[in-house]
C-alpha cells in the first residue's frame, strides 16, 4: 500500500513538459553500461555457426571481396537495426516493432540477424524470455541471461523472408523478478538492445549492392546510433543559387527516406571515410562534379541527372543531382525528388509516418475518428504479470486547440479475473508520460468490462506524434505472500481486447502561436505556408547544414517539403513566416527581441564561461527513448532512484510547505488539496503578465528555440539560437532527435545540458484560422480559450447572468399583469 | 414596442447564457466559475434581495443549475449496455430532470408574484346580488351555525345578500337509505340543520340524489338560487365581516371576471406543524402557496379556485353548465376550463376567512390524496400545456400546479438511489469525487439558496422536503392508481374537526418506521463498506452522507406520525371586546383577552369573582360589531387565572340557540386584520444556513420522539397528572 501511494506521489509530481534531456543523461536512472567499443569495426562475416560465436567479435580480416564494379568497405558488412543506439524493453511484457528497409540485393542476400543485449540483474532467466520476429517471423527466441554484461546472438535469417522495401522487426519481452512480487519491482525489469551490436550481418558482403532508384532511399539505413546522416557534397555551396537546391534536397531526401534522426552536413569536398546510414549526395552544375570527380559518372549522360550512381570511391549509396546549370538543378531537384512527395497543403493526410520506431504508422487525427485498438496495432492480449502495458500512436494537427476543455473516451473491453484484489489494482492511461485517467479496479470477484467508458482529458496532447499507453495494474493475494516461485507467470490476471476503442471527439482546430509545439509536431504553420523565409547567421557551411537538418526535420513533419526562400536580411521576410538559424554572435542586431531574446544575448551568451560538458556525439540518439525514461525515471520511487536531484518544482514545494505562519500553512494545504483533486491552483487565477520580458539563457543553456508572431507582418518567427558558432551544426544534429524535438513547447525553449528544458509558455498568443468558419467549431475554440482563461469566463457568466437578470426583471415588468 | 425590445434583450441575454453554459469547459473552469457565481449569489443575499437583484441572483442560480442539467446529462449516466446500472441511473437522471423542470416551472410563476393589492375596489352603488353556498356533508351543526352566523354577518348591503346551506347529508337519498340507522341519521340531520337555517335567517337547500360529489351539489345551489355573484364557503369556513367589500369590487371592474380567490387561512395546526410543535414559530404548508405561488399565477392571469373562500360570477358558471365534476377536484377544473373560455380572475392576498385543517395524520394524507388524485385527473382530461384557448403563461402555470403533484416518484427515487449503492453496489451515478464535488456540491448550494430567494419568507429549508417525503409513501399509489385508471377515484370529503385525545402512533404511521429501518440499516452498510472496501472510502462517503440526509428527513417523519395528544386546540386571537358577565345573578364588568371557536378569555374587573368554583356556567352580553338581536351567551368556567391586574377566566361556549352562533361569529371572525398580523409574525427569512441546522435540531429530536413512541415508552410519562390537566 505503501509503495503504491509512493508512486501515485511521483506520479502527480511531474511536471508535463520540460524533463526531455538535452544532452547525456537520459541514461543516468539507470546503471549505465560500460560504453562500447567504436562502432566502426572491422568485424568478420560469420563463418562460425551462432552458438560457438564468441562473445567479444575478434577483428579478423574478411576474406577478400570478390572483386566488383564497386569496392564496398568491410564497415558495410553490417546494417544497423536499431533506430537508437539503444532500444530498452521495460516491465513484465514488453514490444517493440519498427520497420527497415532493404534494397533488392540485400533482400537476397544471405544474411545474419545480429542481436546484442542486456539486462537488469533482477530479471530471472528461467522465466524471462526474449523473442526476435522479422515479417512476423520468430527469428530467435533467448532467455534473459545477461545481466553481467552484452550478450550476443547470431541468427541465420532463412532465405526469402526478407523482402525488397519495408520490413518490420519485432522485439517482444516477458520479464519476471527473480524475488519481489509487487508492482513497484516491475519497473525494476528491462532489457537493453545494443544499437551497436544489433544489426544485420551479411554473410558476403560482395553480395550487396548499390541502391538503384530513388525508392531505395529508406535503404540507407541509419548507424549505430539511429542517426542517418546525409552528406551533401556541394563545390559551389557558399554560392548563395545553390543554396536553394542544397535545402529541398535535404528535405526531399528526408522525407523520402523515412529516416528517424536526419542529420545534414554540407561540404564543398568529398567526404574522407564512408560508413552505414551515410548517403552522400553530389550535388552541383556538371561542370563542378568533373571537377569534384575528375570525370562525369557516366549514368549523368550529357544533361540533367538525379539518381544513384556507383562510385567506388563513394560507397553504396552516392546520389547524383546534377545538370547544365543551378535553375537547371533546381528543376530537376523539384520534378524527380520533391516533387512526387508535395503534399497539397488543403488535404489532410490519413497517418504521420512512424515506421523508423513505431508500426503500424500514427493515424492522423483531424476530425472525430474512432480508433480500435486493433487498428493502433495492439493485438487482443492476456496477462498474468501486475503491470500490462501497452502503447498506441497516435497524431494530432498541428492546430489542435483542445487541452484546455477536450476529453477523449476510450471505451474499454477487457476483463480482470477475481485473483485481482480490490484497492490495490488499477487500469491507467498515460498520455505522453502523464497520467490522464485512473479506474480502479474494486469487484471483488473479477470484472468485465464491456465499452466501458473512460474519460481521457486531452490535456496532455500536443500536435504532433503523442503516445497513449494502456496500463493494468493487477495486484493478487499470492503476490502479498510472495512465496518462492511466486513471480513466476500464474493464471491469467487481465485481458485486454482489440476492440477496445478510442474515440476522439470532434475537438477545436485553430492555430496558435507562439507555439514551438505545433511547429515541432507538424511544422505548423510552416506546413501550411505558401512561402517560408529562411535567415540564416551567415551563409557558411555549417549554417547551411543547421538549416538543411532543421529543415529536413520540419518537412517530415509536415510531410512536405517546405518551400524555401532564403533571404539576407529581416526586413525582405514579408508576408511569410520565417525560420531564423544560426549562432547567436551571427545574428543581425535587433532580430533577437523580434522573437522574444535580450539582444545583448549575442555578446554575452557566447563568452559565458559555463561549466563545459563533454557531450558523446551518439549520446544525444539514446533520447530516441526519452518519452519512456522519463515514464520510468516517474515511477521510480526516490529509493530506487538512488538520490536523483529532485527537480526544482519539488524543491519549490517543499520549501513552500514548511514556511509562513499556521495560517498561511493552512492556505498552502488547502492549495495542494485543490491541485491534487482538480489540478488547479490559485496561480492559475492570477491575470497573465501583459510586460513582455526578453529572455536572457539560464546557465547551461546550449540552444534557444524561440517563437514569437511579428508585430508588423502579423507572421510567425520562428528561431534557432546555437550559443556558439563552433556547435551550430552538432547542436541541431541532437535537436533533432525525437526526444529533444518533442520537448518543445510554450513561445521559448532553452536546451540545457544536463538539465530539463526551460520551457517558457506563451504569455499572450494570437490565433491564426486554418480552416473554413464554423460555428461549432468556434464554439470548441471558445471553450478551450475559456478553459484556459478561467477568470475570464467567470466574468463572462456572471455578467451574462446579470445581462438575464435584468432583461427578466425588464421584460416581466412588461409582460403579464402589472402592479 | 418597448415590450418588444425587452423581450428580445431577455432572448440574447438567454442565449448568451445557454452558449456560455454548454460550453464544453474543463472541471478547473467550472469550479472556479461556480464558486464565483455561488459566492456573488451569497454576496446578492446579503444585501439587496429585492427587486432586480433578486432577478439577478436567479440569473446567476439558473446558470449554475443549467450547467449541472448539461454536466449531468453529457458525462454522468452510466453505460447502457450495464443494465443494472444504466436502468436506475437514467430513473435517477429522469427523477432530477422532472425536479429541475419544477425548478424552472416555478421559477417562471414566481419571478415577479404580483404584489398585494392595497385597496379593493368599491362595489357599485346597485351592489351585485350574493349568494353564499355552505355545501355540507356531514359537519356537526355548531360548527355549521357558526360559519352560517359569520357568513350572515358579512358587511353587504341589505337584501342584496342570500346565505344558503347546501346539505348533501340529508338528500332524500339519504333520508331513504336502506340502512335504516343511516336513513334515520340523515333525517335527523335534515331536521336539526332546517331548524338552525329557520333560526338563522338563511335558506336550506338539499337534493334528491348524492351525485358528483361537492360539485353536484354546488351545481343544485346554482339551479335554486339566482345571484349575479357566487360565494363558496366550505362548512369549517367562517368568513370575516369584511370579505364581501374586499372582493365583490373586482367584478364592476372586469366584466369577464370570473373568480376572486382569497386565501385559506387556518386556525389550527395541521399534523406536522402539532407533532413538530412548529405551528407558532413556522409559516404554515399553505402560506407558500396562498403567500406567494398564487400571487404569481395572478400575474399571468391564472389563479385558480381552490374550493371555497372565492367568489365567482354566475354567468361565467352557467357558460359550463355550472361546477365541472369529471374530477375529484372541481374547483381547480372549473378554473381551466373557463380560464380556457377567455374568462380572469383575480387572487386577494388578504385572509379574510378562517378554517380548519386536517388534525389527525391520516385525514392529511385523505385530503392530500384527492388533491394528487384530482390534479392528474385534470393533467390527464385537460392537458393543460396543450389545452387550446389558455395562453403560454396559463398553460405553464396548470402544468406546474399539476406536475407538482408527481413529486411522490420523485422523492421515492431519491430516497431508494444511494441505497442501490449501499446495499448492491450499484453504480448509478458516475463522476469522480472532484467532479461530485465540483457540481453536485454547487448545485445543491445554489438549489437551497434559489428556494430561499423564492418562498425565503415562506417556507424554511427542507421543510418542503419534509411534506413532500411524508406525503409521498402513500401518495405514490394514489398517483399511480389514477394514471392507471383515471376515472376510478371519488370525492371524499375530509374529516378536519377530529380531537387528539391520547398520544399514538398514527395508524399510518408502520411503513415510516419500516423506512427508517431501512436508512438505518444504510448507515451501517455505508460504515461496512468503508471498513472493507477502504479504496471505495470517498464514493461510500459522498453516498452515505445522501442517506443520511434522507435518514434525518424519515426521523423528521417519525415524529410527524407520533401524534400528540391536543383538545380542540383552535388558535386564540387577541380581541378586546367590553362586556359584562352575569353568574348566580351577579354580574361584573368585563373585557375579552382573546377569543377563538371554542371559547374566550375574559378579564373581570371585579374583586367579587375571585373565589369563583371552576365549572360554575354564567352568561356574557358583548358589545356587537354589527347590528343583531341584543343577547347572552352562556359559557361555562373552565380556569381561573388570577394575575397582577385582577383575575382571568376561561371560558367554553355552551351555545344552544342559533343566536349564540351569531354572538361567537360576531366576536371571533368580525376583523380578518388579527389574521393577518398573526401570519406576518411568523413569516421571516431565517437564511438557509440558519434554517438548515433548525432543520437538523429537529430532525434529531423527532427522531428520538418518534422512536420513544414506537417503542412505547410514552405510556410512562402519560400518567404525568400535570400535564392531563393541562389539556
Amino acid at each position: 500500500m505503501r509503495t503504491r501511494l509512493l508512486h501515485i506521489v511521483a506520479a502527480a509530481a511531474v511536471v508535463p513538459i520540460g524533463s526531455l534531456n538535452f544532452g547525456l543523461q537520459a541514461q543516468e536512472a539507470q546503471p549505465t553500461p560500460p560504453r562500447e567499443p567504436a562502432p566502426f569495426m572491422i568485424a568478420p562475416p560469420s563463418q562460425q555457426p551462432p552458438a560457438a560465436r564468441p562473445a567479444e567479435p575478434t577483428p579478423q580480416a574478411g576474406p577478400a571481396p570478390t572483386p566488383a564494379a564497386l569496392a564496398i568497405p568491410a564497415s558495410f558488412a553490417f546494417k544497423p537495426l536499431l533506430p537508437a543506439a539503444r532500444v530498452m524493453l521495460e516491465g513484465e511484457n514488453d514490444t517493440r516493432s519498427w520497420a527497415f528497409y532493404l534494397t533488392q540485393d540485400e533482400a537476397g542476400a544471405d544474411l545474419n540477424l545480429d542481436i546484442a543485449f542486456q539486462n537488469a540483474l533482477v530479471v530471472m532467466p528461467e522465466a524471462s524470455r526474449l523473442t526476435v520476429r522479422i515479417n512476423g517471423e520468430r527469428i530467435m527466441e533467448a532467455p534473459i541471461a545477461s545481466s553481467d554484461r552484452l550478450k550476443r546472438t547470431s541468427t541465420t535469417i532463412r532465405k526469402g523472408l526478407l523482402r525488397p522495401g519495408q520490413n518490420t522487426i519485432r522485439f517482444e519481452a516477458v520479464q519476471r523478478h527473480r524475488t519481489d512480487c509487487t508492482v513497484a519491482s516491475t519497473y525494476e525489469l528491462w532489457t537493453r538492445i545494443d544499437g551497436a551490436g544489433t544489426r544485420l550481418s551479411f554473410k558476403n558482403p560482395a553480395q550487396q549492392s548499390r541502391l538503384r532508384s530513388i525508392d531505395d532511399l529508406p535503404a540507407v539505413g541509419a548507424d549505430e546510433s539511429g542517426q542517418t546522416t546525409i552528406q551533401i557534397v556541394a563545390p559551389g555551396a557558399t554560392r548563395a543559387v545553390a543554396a536553394n537546391s542544397i535545402l529541398a534536397v535535404a528535405q526531399g531526401v528526408a522525407l523520402r527516406g523515412r529516416y528517424s534522426q536526419a542529420a545534414v552536413r554540407v561540404s564543398e569536398r568529398l567526404p574522407e571515410r564512408i560508413r552505414p546510414g551515410v548517403l552522400t549526395v553530389l550535388l552541383g552544375t556538371a561542370k563542378e562534379v568533373r571537377e569534384l570527380l575528375g570525370t562525369l559518372p557516366s549514368e549523368a549522360g550529357s544533361g540533367s541527372f538525379l539518381g544513384f550512381i556507383a562510385n567506388s570511391r563513394l560507397g553504396p549509396a552516392t546520389l547524383l543531382v546534377t545538370g547544365e546549370s543551378w535553375p537547371d538543378i533546381e528543376a530537376t531537384v523539384a520534378k524527380f525528388l520533391t516533387g512526387p512527395v508535395s503534399r497539397p497543403t488543403n488535404t489532410n493526410r490519413k497517418t504521420m509516418d512512424t515506421s523508423s520506431w513505431h508500426i503500424p504508422d500514427a493515424p492522423f487525427i483531424s476530425d472525430r475518428q474512432m480508433l480500435r485498438f486493433s487498428e493502433l496495432g495492439v493485438s487482443t492480449q492476456e496477462s498474468s504479470g501486475r503491470r500490462m502495458r501497452v502503447r498506441a500512436v497516435i497524431a494530432m494537427p498541428g492546430d489542435f486547440y483542445a487541452n484546455a476543455y477536450g476529453e477523449a473516451t476510450l471505451y474499454l473491453d477487457g476483463a480482470y479475473s477475481e485473483e485481482v484484489l480490490p484497492g490495490a489494482s488499477r487500469v491507467e492511461i498515460f498520455v505522453n508520460g502523464n497520467v490522464a485517467a485512473t479506474v480502479p479496479l474494486n469487484a471483488a470477484n473479477g470484472g468485465l468490462f464491456q465499452q466501458s467508458p473512460i474519460p481521457i482529458p486531452l490535456r496532455h496532447f500536443r500536435p504532433g506524434i503523442n503516445e497513449i499507453w494502456f496500463e493494468a495494474v493487477t495486484q493478487a493475494r499470492s503476490d502479498l505472500a510472495c512465496g518462492p516461485g511466486a513471480t513466476l507467470p500464474g493464471k491469467n490476471r487481465f485481458a485486454l481486447f482489440d476492440t477496445t476503442t478510442l474515440a476522439i471527439p470532434d475537438f477545436a482546430k485553430i492555430g496558435v502561436s507562439p507555439n514551438l509545439a505545433a511547429a515541432a509536431g507538424t511544422g505548423f504553420p510552416y506546413s501550411i505556408a505558401a512561402h517560408v523565409g529562411l535567415l540564416m547567421g551567415r551563409q557558411d557551411l555549417p549554417n547551411l547544414g543547421a538549416a538543411a537538418t532543421l529543415l529536413a526535420r520540419l518537412a517530415q513533419r509536415a510531410d512536405r517539403p517546405l518551400p524555401i526562400d532564403i533571404l539576407g536580411s529581416a526586413a525582405t521576410v514579408g508576408d511569410r513566416p520565417a525560420l531564423i538559424v544560426g549562432a547567436a554572435g551571427q545574428l543581425p542586431a535587433g532580430l533577437l527581441p523580434r522573437v522574444g531574446i535580450a539582444d545583448n544575448v549575442r555578446n554575452t551568451w557566447p563568452q559565458r564561461a559555463d561549466a563545459v560538458v563533454v557531450l558523446p556525439e551518439t549520446e544525444g540518439a539514446a533520447v530516441f527513448d526519452a518519452v519512456i525514461n522519463r515514464f520510468q525515471g516517474r515511477q521510480t520511487t526516490p529509493e530506487d532512484s538512488g538520490g536523483g536531484t529532485p527537480t526544482t518544482e519539488a524543491i519549490r514545494d517543499r520549501w513552500r510547505g514548511s514556511l509562513g505562519g499556521p495560517l498561511a500553512r493552512y492556505f498552502i494545504s488547502f492549495d495542494r488539496w485543490l491541485q491534487r483533486t482538480f489540478d488547479l491552483s490559485f496561480a492559475q487565477l492570477r491575470a497573465p503578465t501583459r510586460a513582455p520580458t526578453l529572455y536572457e539563457p539560464a546557465e547551461g543553456a546550449e540552444l534557444i528555440a524561440a517563437q514569437a508572431t511579428d508585430p508588423d507582418t502579423r507572421q510567425v518567427w520562428t528561431a534557432f539560437v546555437v550559443r556558439q558558432e563552433e556547435t551550430l551544426e552538432k547542436a541541431m544534429d541532437r535537436l533533432v532527435t525525437p526526444g529533444n524535438w518533442a520537448g518543445m513547447a510554450g513561445k521559448l525553449t532553452a536546451f540545457r545540458n544536463g538539465q530539463d528544458n526551460h520551457v517558457i509558455s506563451a504569455d499572450s498568443t494570437t490565433f491564426v484560422m486554418t480552416r473554413a468558419f464554423s460555428l461549432a467549431n468556434m464554439r470548441l475554440v471558445f471553450a478551450n480559450w475559456m478553459s484556459s482563461n478561467i477568470g475570464i469566463y467567470a466574468l463572462t457568466l456572471l455578467g451574462a447572468c446579470i445581462g438575464l437578470g435584468i432583461g427578466t426583471f425588464l421584460m416581466l415588468g412588461r409582460l403579464g399583469r402589472r402592479s | 414596442m418597448r415590450t418588444a425590445i425587452y423581450v428580445i434583450f431577455w432572448a440574447i441575454a438567454t442565449a448568451v447564457v445557454v452558449a456560455l453554459i454548454t460550453l464544453p469547459i474543463s472541471l478547473q473552469a467550472h469550479l472556479i466559475a461556480g464558486t464565483i457565481v455561488v459566492g456573488a449569489m451569497i454576496l446578492l443575499k446579503f444585501l439587496r434581495p429585492y427587486g432586480v437583484w433578486r432577478l439577478i441572483a436567479l440569473g446567476l442560480g439558473t446558470a449554475m443549475v443549467l450547467r449541472y442539467v448539461y454536466w449531468r446529462t453529457t458525462s454522468t449516466l452510466p453505460p447502457i449496455n450495464q443494465l443494472e446500472d444504466f436502468i436506475p441511473g437514467l430513473i435517477l437522471y429522469l427523477a432530477e430532470l422532472y425536479n429541475i423542470g419544477m425548478l424552472f416551472l416555478s421559477l417562471f410563476v414566481v419571478a415577479m408574484p404580483l404584489p398585494r393589492r392595497k385597496t379593493a375596489p368599491p362595489i357599485a352603488a346597485d351592489a351585485p346580488t350574493v349568494d353564499v353556498f355552505v355545501p355540507s356533508y356531514n359537519e356537526e351543526p355548531e360548527l355549521l351555525a357558526t360559519t352560517l352566523s359569520a357568513a350572515l354577518a358579512m358587511d353587504y348591503p341589505a337584501g342584496r345578500l342570500t346565505v344558503y346551506l347546501l346539505d348533501d347529508g340529508g338528500t332524500d337519498e339519504k333520508c331513504n337509505a336502506d340502512n335504516f340507522v343511516a336513513a334515520s341519521a340523515a333525517q335527523e340531520r335534515r331536521a336539526a340543520l332546517q331548524k338552525l337555517c329557520d333560526g338563522l335567517g338563511c335558506t336550506y337547500l338539499t337534493r334528491e340524489r348524492n351525485i358528483s360529489a361537492k360539485a353536484g351539489n354546488l351545481n343544485n345551489g346554482l339551479a335554486n338560487s339566482s345571484g349575479d355573484l357566487v360565494v363558496v364557503f366550505d362548512a369549517d369556513h367562517a368568513p370575516a365581516r369584511n370579505f364581501l367589500t374586499e372582493t365583490i369590487g373586482y367584478f364592476g371592474e372586469d366584466p369577464k371576471l370570473f373568480l376572486v380567490q382569497t386565501p385559506h387561512f387556518f386556525i389550527n395546526p395541521d399534523p406536522l406543524e402539532r407533532n413538530l410543535k412548529t405551528f407558532k414559530a413556522m409559516p404554515s404548508e399553505n402560506e407558500m402557496f396562498y403567500g406567494i405561488i398564487q400571487r404569481g399565477l395572478d400575474k399571468w392571469n391564472a389563479s385558480f379556485f381552490c374550493g371555497s373562500a372565492a367568489v365567482l360570477r354566475r354567468t361565467a358558471l352557467q357558460t359550463t353548465n355550472g361546477f365541472s365534476g369529471r374530477s375529484i377536484t372541481e374547483d381547480a377544473e372549473t378554473a381551466v376550463t373557463l380560464h380556457a373560455t377567455g374568462w380572469n380572475s383575480v387572487y386577494v392576498d388578504k385572509p379574510l376567512i378562517a378554517g380548519l385543517q386536517p388534525a389527525t395524520f391520516a385525514s392529511f394524507i385523505g385530503q392530500r390524496s384527492r388533491w394528487a388524485q384530482g390534479m392528474m385527473q385534470i393533467l390527464i382530461y385537460h392537458r393543460p400545456m396543450l389545452k387550446s384557448g389558455l395562453s403560454l403563461p396559463q398553460r405553464l402555470c396548470y402544468s406546474s400546479s399539476a406536475l407538482f403533484w408527481l413529486f411522490p416518484f420523485v422523492r421515492l427515487t431519491f430516497l431508494v438511489a444511494p441505497l442501490c449503492y449501499l446495499f448492491f453496489g450499484l453504480e448509478i451515478f458516475t463522476a469522480s469525487g472532484a467532479e461530485f464535488i465540483a457540481y453536485v456540491f454547487s448545485y445543491m448550494a445554489v438549489n437551497l439558496m434559489m428556494q430561499n430567494y423564492l418562498y425565503g419568507r415562506y417556507r424554511w429549508p427542507w421543510i418542503s422536503e419534509l411534506y413532500e417525503f411524508i406525503q409521498s409513501v402513500y401518495l405514490l399509489p394514489a398517483v399511480i392508481s389514477v394514471l392507471i385508471n383515471p376515472g376510478k377515484p371519488t370525492f371524499k370529503v375530509t374529516a378536519k374537526s377530529e380531537e387528539l385525545g391520547t398520544r399514538r402512533i398514527s395508524e399510518l404511521g408502520l411503513p415510516f418506521f419500516i423506512i427508517f429501518a431501512v436508512l438505518a440499516l444504510g448507515v451501517v452498510a455505508t460504515y461496512w463498506r468503508i471498513i472493507t472496501q477502504p479504496y471505495n472510502a470517498d464514493t461510500t462517503l459522498v453516498v452515505g452522507l445522501w442517506n443520511i440526509l434522507n435518514l434525518l428527513m424519515a426521523g423528521c417523519a417519525l415524529g410527524v406520525v407520533s401524534e400528540r395528544p391536543e383538545g380542540r386546540g383552535a388558535r386564540r386571537f387577541p380581541v378586546r371586546r367590553r362586556g359584562q358577565i352575569s353568574i348566580d345573578g351577579r354580574t361584573a364588568p368585563i373585557v375579552t383577552e382573546n377569543v377563538s371557536v371554542d371559547g374566550v378569555a375574559i378579564r373581570v374587573l371585579s374583586k367579587d369573582f375571585d373565589k369563583l368554583p371552576v365549572n360554575s356556567t354564567g352568561e356574557i352580553a358583548f358589545e356587537t360589531s354589527i347590528a343583531m338581536p341584543a343577547g347572552t351567551l352562556p359559557v361555562r368556567v373552565v380556569r381561573l387565572a388570577p394575575d397582577a391586574k385582577g383575575l382571568v377566566l376561561g371560558c367554553r361556549y355552551e351555545p344552544s340557540e342559533p343566536l349564540h352562533s351569531r354572538i361567537i361569529a360576531d366576536l371571533a371572525f368580525s376583523d380578518a386584520g388579527i389574521w393577518s398580523s398573526f401570519q406576518k409574525a411568523r413569516r421571516q427569512n431565517m437564511g438557509v444556513i440558519y434554517g438548515t441546522l433548525r432543520f437538523l435540531r429537529l430532525a434529531i429530536f423527532q427522531t428520538s420522539r418518534g422512536l420513544s413512541y414506537f417503542f412505547g415508552l410514552a405510556r410512562l410519562s402519560r400518567s404525568n397528572p400535570g400535564r392531563r390537566a393541562a389539556e
